[in-house]
């Protein structure tokens, strides 16, 4: 311990090319000091990208969701899938809590049996044919010009139709509010040029999310330029979160 | 049929339609009276609703939030410090260790000069290994640990916790 | 609300669907079905239906009036009910069922008054005091029968009654759309399940009716109309056979189909209900009552056993019923969408949509239908009720 701080500090610099994810980050999230110019509804094409290789399972992202849209204790927005795939080819998924505490080692299977093991996380799909919305009797989800899928919880009456309609579970019934709930891509944050908040708190960039109408854009390149599926893309509901790195054990 | 059908024959269905009539009526009355005005503004769904949900508050903070205010402060590795932007931890969201602070950005911009010290920080070695620890499905960037094996290595003793050797703004130290 | 069962659910998943909806669409059977024996008699000229035409009639009403009462137990707001109709989406099986059933229960409560128009005239006349208040309001007080308005009347009773077969067709064939039309549930996308809730509406209305003239004979101490349970055992074993033979088929074609959520899901449907599943509507609600009305269709048997093994029958296809949409509803939302778990359901008893609810609500229309035979004497006199 006799190597001063102000050394190690210059030499961990060379180390860690973290300047260029930085930088990345700061053009999408351009904060509280963007101008605040009038929303237009019009022209948008939003896209998630979860790139599952980067995942680590720290469940920052439920925990964020949590705090800033209040979603009550045992229901989730989003939450993380671990898939552990063992030597003998089973497979165990778990998510305990929605990874909202992260995870635990899995006592099933031990470390040494495992042949491969990755982490999904989840989100509404926001397809571009949600099979939620023309279920509602009353009007109540919607999706938004901008393309979003939305709840209205002034109006919806709670019936749950739309919860049974969607084939991907990301939707529940609020306990507090007694209507349908679920992600809206932290709504009232992208329409204040905010990443929503699972993206800001996301310490490796495993989620992205962005506006890929501008082909210049960070989420647009990825887009451009990587591999990617979307989940159960059998039923054609066209989603618009991406994947990279799905499993077909993944559904 | 070839009787003619004279009024006090059909007097009970003009009653009957009558009241079907108000029924009718009442509930087109009661519609119109209860269908929010902004129904139909852009599809099947109340218009209105889309600004109520763009006006929700946000409660997470970005980083730069933060750096609005503790970029300029002291302190070599304090957030906005160079090594901070270099190190791993630039792209760890506040919040991810410090508790919220919604109502501290809130308190703090209407009165500048108000002192006050109510973010704290989880600086337990729980929280660092919900990242940094050593699970099959996690992936080797960032690299995980052993926290036992790690402190062996370094001849540390059994207990030292992560933060007594690591700075969380700089951990390479 | 329910946990994990075993294996992987989403975090998100439960029965969000209990026993009240369980119980709406078993009203909505009631109603139709009941519907339908009146209209046999009254369309079709059964006369040996006679006897039982008018109670069916009311039941019918009795059962419509509550009908909507179980959905309003069930939704976060119940207050926004009236939404479905006011801003009604035409791509929603729910909200298009509300205008049909709304339209059907006129439709009945208008049969209902040109039915008993004579009586409720009659009663007016002959009573006094506030009976008398009483009979004329439901007059609307229009006292007088000519010959002209009766004919005209028994025109718009057969018209309502032209006009009410398919109707109620419609809405126990739309109930099962709402379920039919969701993608999402492997034990429910199915275009056969129209079908066989229209067949089991037909079986749940000769089975209630049955009963219902058993008990209200028993407590008038009368007997049933041999000619009429004859007829009545006729129908409930042809229509009993066709759903049967209709659930089978659409088992049959979905096991056969290479949809694997299907299988898991009806694996945990067979591994969580077995009593419910082959127990209940498959053993004890169809093959027994087919038994028992085949044996009595075909033997020679003396009246009061007949009768009786019509009523057990009947009570056992009511339960054949109500286990075919208790394995349908609750037991199609057991199998996780992750195919890989199900979650667990508790029936709560005092719950908002617990038992003693669905109960209550299933009480409800049987204590209106108690109030409307006193008001309506679907029997008029006991010559022609003997027979």
């Amino acid at each position: 311990m006799k190597v001063s701080r102000r050394d190690l500090l210059k030499r961990a610099c060379l180390l860690v090319p973290a300047g260029a994810v930085v930088l990345s980050r700061r053009l999408l999230g351009a904060g509280d000091k963007a101008p605040k110019k009038k929303y237009s509804l019009k022209g948008h094409k939003y896209t998630f990208i979860v790139d599952t290789r980067k995942c680590i399972g720290c469940g920052a992202c439920v925990r964020a969701c949590k705090l800033e849209n209040e979603v009550p204790k045992g229901f989730f927005r989003t939450w993380v899938e671990r898939y552990t795939i063992g030597k003998d080819s089973k497979v165990t998924v778990d998510s305990p809590d929605g990874a909202l505490h992260g995870f635990q080692e899995l006592e099933s299977v031990p470390l040494t049996e495992v042949a491969k093991a990755f982490f999904v996380p989840k989100l509404c799909n926001h397809c571009s044919d949600p099979p939620c919305v023309p279920v509602c009797p009353v009007g109540a989800t919607y999706q938004s010009p901008d393309g979003v899928v939305l709840t209205d919880p002034n109006y919806c009456i709670g019936c749950a139709y739309c919860i049974q309609a969607c084939p991907y579970g990301v939707r529940f019934k609020n306990p507090d509010t007694r209507t349908a709930d679920k992600c809206t891509w932290c709504y009232h944050r992208i329409t204040r040029g905010l990443l929503p908040a699972c993206v800001e708190a996301c310490p490796t960039g495993a989620r992205q999310f962005g506006d890929v109408a501008d082909p210049d854009s960070p989420t647009a390149k990825v887009l451009h330029s990587e591999r990617v599926d979307v989940l159960r893309k059998e039923l054609g509901t066209d989603p618009k979160v991406c994947y990279i790195g799905l499993d077909t054990e993944v559904r | 049929m070839t009787e003619r059908i004279e009024f006090k024959d059909i007097r009970h269905i003009i009653h009957v339609a009558v009241i079907l009539l108000v029924v009718i009526a009442g509930f087109i009355i009661a519609r119109s009276a209860s269908v929010p005005k902004s129904f139909g503004q852009y599809g099947h769904y109340r218009g209105r609703s889309i600004e109520e949900r763009m006006n929700l508050p946000v409660v997470f903070q970005s980083i730069q939030t933060c750096l609005d205010c503790h970029e300029e402060e002291s302190g070599e590795v304090w957030v906005g410090s160079e090594y901070w932007q270099e190190g791993v931890h630039s792209v760890n969201a506040c919040e991810n260790c410090h508790s919220k602070c919604k109502e501290h950005v809130e308190r703090m911009k209407a009165n500048p000069d108000l002192k006050e010290f109510v973010i704290t920080k989880d600086t337990s070695d729980k929280l660092c290994l919900t990242c940094h620890g050593i699970l099959a499905a996690r992936p080797k960037v960032p690299e995980p640990y052993d926290h036992k094996k790690h402190l062996e290595e370094h001849n540390m003793k059994d207990g030292q916790r992560c933060i007594e050797c690591h700075v969380p703004h700089y951990p390479a130290i | 609300m329910g946990e994990m069962l075993f294996g992987f659910v989403f975090p998100n998943e439960r029965v969000y669907w209990e026993i009240v909806i369980v119980i709406y669409p078993f009203m909505v059977f009631a109603t139709t079905g009941s519907f339908f024996v009146s209209t046999l008699y009254r369309l079709f000229g059964k006369e040996s239906l006679k006897p039982v035409a008018n109670l069916a009639l009311l039941a019918s009403l009795a059962f419509a009036a509550f009908a909507g009462l179980p959905h309003l137990f069930h939704l976060g707001h119940p207050e926004g009910a009236f939404r479905i109709m006011f801003t009604p989406s035409t791509t929603s099986a729910m909200s298009t069922f509300g205008y049909i059933y709304g339209f059907y229960l006129g439709l009945v409560l208008l049969e209902v008054w040109f039915v008993f128009r004579p009586q409720i005239v009659e009663f007016a006349k002959a009573a006094a005091g506030a009976k008398r208040t009483f009979y004329s309001i439901l007059a609307l007080g229009v006292k007088d029968i000519t010959e002209a308005s009766s004919l005209i009347d028994r025109r718009i009773i057969k018209f309502l009654a032209f006009l009410g077969v398919p109707t109620a067709c419609i809405l126990s064939g739309y109930v099962g759309f709402l379920f039919g039309s969701l993608e999402a549930m492997p034990l429910w996308s199915s275009p056969l399940i129209p079908v066989t809730f229209l067949l089991s509406a037909v079986v749940c209305g000769v089975g209630l009716i049955e009963v219902l003239y058993f008990v209200v004979m028993k407590a008038k101490g009368r007997r049933m109309d041999a000619r009429c349970v004859r007829s009545m055992s006729v129908y409930l074993w042809s229509f009993l056979v066709l759903s049967g033979v209709l659930q089978l088929l659409n088992l049959l074609h979905s096991t056969y189909g290479s949809r694997p959520d299907w299988r898991f899901a009806f694996q945990t449907l067979n591994n969580e209900f077995p009593f419910m599943l082959t127990g209940l509507q498959l053993i004890a609600g169809l093959v027994v009552p087919f038994v028992l009305l085949s044996a009595l269709l075909l033997l020679r048997m003396k009246d009061g056993l007949r009768h009786a093994l019509t009523v057990i029958s009947s009570v056992l296809v009511l339960a054949h019923v109500f286990a075919f949409l208790w394995n349908l509803i609750i037991g199609g939302q057991l199998a996780s969408r992750t195919l890989r778990g199900a979650v667990n359901f508790h029936p709560e008893f005092f719950g908002k949509e617990g038992i003693l609810i669905s109960a209550i609500i299933l009480l409800c229309p049987l204590i209106f239908l108690f109030v409307l035979t006193k008001i309506l004497p679907p029997f008029k006199d006991k010559a022609e009720a003997a027979g």
